[in-house]
């Protein structure tokens, strides 16, 4: 066992490359990419942008999660354009709305919960006191972010629970009765929702969320060179995409016309 | 003596609920805007009367001035990075602010004034996402035709917002807060006030 000091130890983080932003960054990134995609509309730019996010994940430690989401988007993104070309009456109906629903939020949701993995919650706090939000603002935020997996897996546990009960675990049971659906979905897991917080305000209060104090944190958080270096090159990345999609020389470099 | 400002476990319990009503909402309105432009323009309306029970809960717990207006603000600006029109999130926003602080900002809170605060308030949430149809027509509809959504589904939409229609979908809106908020409250002591959790 190499003789590691204490202050190795306690600074030890489990990510590396571009998870260690500063999380104010971050979620601009987000933001922005959430804007960009909203108004981008060939399929060439749109795959641009889903390839340079996948770049962006895989420099920060989850290659995995970035290499699946992108297959899922370029399969979805085929079967799109399969559907455009070739009608089928109800079925395109239906699809076309999904598919391009998913497309646009494919990009948006890998990177939201990339974030959400990402990020130590306390680094985030310090952040966003920095940027000057409010405590009331601060706290609803951290706790969203940091609930909403709690969230899947408190509605893993409850429809198990109705499995083993028979209760609502068909398909057609569920079709038939919608309103005791949600009944019996909503009202445990909002029952486990005030546990929950309860225990989280417990323990909040425990760390001394509610002093007035400024905050401080162990691990760097600032704006450095990496953070410039990532906004310089994000908002490249974006001018270039409206560049492609929207004037002429893009549409000339993407061979739609000459 | 009653404590009118918000104490770090209101917040807490804010966030985490506000976390609830932002993924039903998610839910409800794809499962809705799949099934074609005639459920796609009552969404507002089914997400409220499914998030009433969830709001009547935080105004139990919470009740003080800022609950709502916190939980609005923050799924406004959750819809915004999500991709809906600007006018969604504008709306959720503006209503949340404006039911807090016309109803549950003065004196003390009754139960009436909940309901009254939520109907108002998903009125407003259904006016700012519906009424882009109608007033900003020539952008909405570039803008849903120019991601690829077909033309049928396009002219469905422009159809089911025309003058009459648009109002009852606005009323509806008001009047499924109002459902929605009743059956909150009867949820409320059907089941929380017999547990415990919510003092009556």
């Amino acid at each position: 066992m190499s003789d590691k000091s204490v202050k190795d130890k306690i600074t030890q983080v489990s990510f590396h490359g571009s998870a260690r932003l500063d999380p104010r960054l971050k979620l601009i990134m987000l933001i922005t990419l959430g804007c960009t995609s909203f108004f981008i509309n060939g399929d060439v730019p749109e795959l641009l942008l889903m390839l340079g996010v996948t770049v962006f994940i895989c420099a920060g430690s989850a290659p995995g999660w970035g290499i699946r989401m992108l297959v899922i988007y370029i399969v979805i993104s085929y079967l799109n354009t399969c559907l455009k070309y070739i009608p089928i009456p109800v079925v395109s109906l239906l699809m076309g709305i999904f598919g391009v629903t998913i497309i646009k939020a494919i990009p948006v949701i890998s990177f939201g919960r990339w974030v959400m993995k990402s990020t130590y919650m306390d680094e985030l706090a310090v952040a966003l006191e920095r940027a000057g939000l409010p405590r009331s603002v601060i706290i609803p935020f951290v706790v969203m972010f940091r609930y909403i997996p709690t969230l899947g897996i408190e509605y893993r546990m409850i429809r198990n629970t109705m499995k083993i009960r028979g209760v609502c675990d068909s398909f057609i049971k569920i079709f038939f009765h919608p309103f005791s659906t949600i009944e019996y979905i909503l009202i445990p897991l909002l029952m486990r929702c005030l546990k929950v917080s309860d225990e989280l305000a417990a323990s909040g209060t425990t760390r001394g969320m509610e002093r007035s104090n400024r905050r401080y944190s162990i691990l760097e958080v600032g704006f450095g060179v990496g953070e410039y270096l990532a906004i310089v090159i994000m908002v490249l990345f974006v001018v270039t995409l409206f560049v492609l999609e929207r004037t002429s020389i893009g549409q000339y470099v993407l061979w739609r016309q000459i | 003596m009653k404590n009118n400002k918000l104490v770090g476990k209101d917040l807490i319990l804010t966030g985490a609920l506000t976390a609830v009503m932002f993924v039903i909402y998610m839910a409800v309105s794809i499962v809705m805007s799949l099934a074609g432009p005639v459920t796609n323009v009552f969404y507002p309306a089914a997400v409220s009367l499914v998030n009433g029970i969830v709001m009547m809960l935080l105004l139990a717990k919470v009740p003080k001035f800022g609950a709502l207006s916190i939980a609005g603000v923050i799924q406004g600006l959750l819809t915004f990075l999500v991709g809906a029109f600007w006018t969604v999130g504008a709306g959720l926003i503006v209503g949340a602010l404006f039911a807090d602080l016309l109803f549950i900002g003065l004196g003390e809170i009754s139960t009436k004034k909940m309901i009254t605060a939520y109907a108002v308030f998903s009125g407003i949430f259904t006016f700012g996402a519906i009424s882009p149809m109608k007033i900003f027509r020539e952008a909405y509809m570039d803008l849903t035709l120019s991601n690829g959504i077909s033309q049928e589904y396009v002219d469905g939409l422009i159809k089911m917002t025309e003058w009459p229609m648009l109002t009852v979908i606005i009323i509806t809106g008001f009047v499924c807060g109002f459902i929605g908020g009743i059956i909150g409250l009867n949820v409320l002591k059907k089941h929380f006030v017999k547990a415990g959790l919510v003092q009556a």
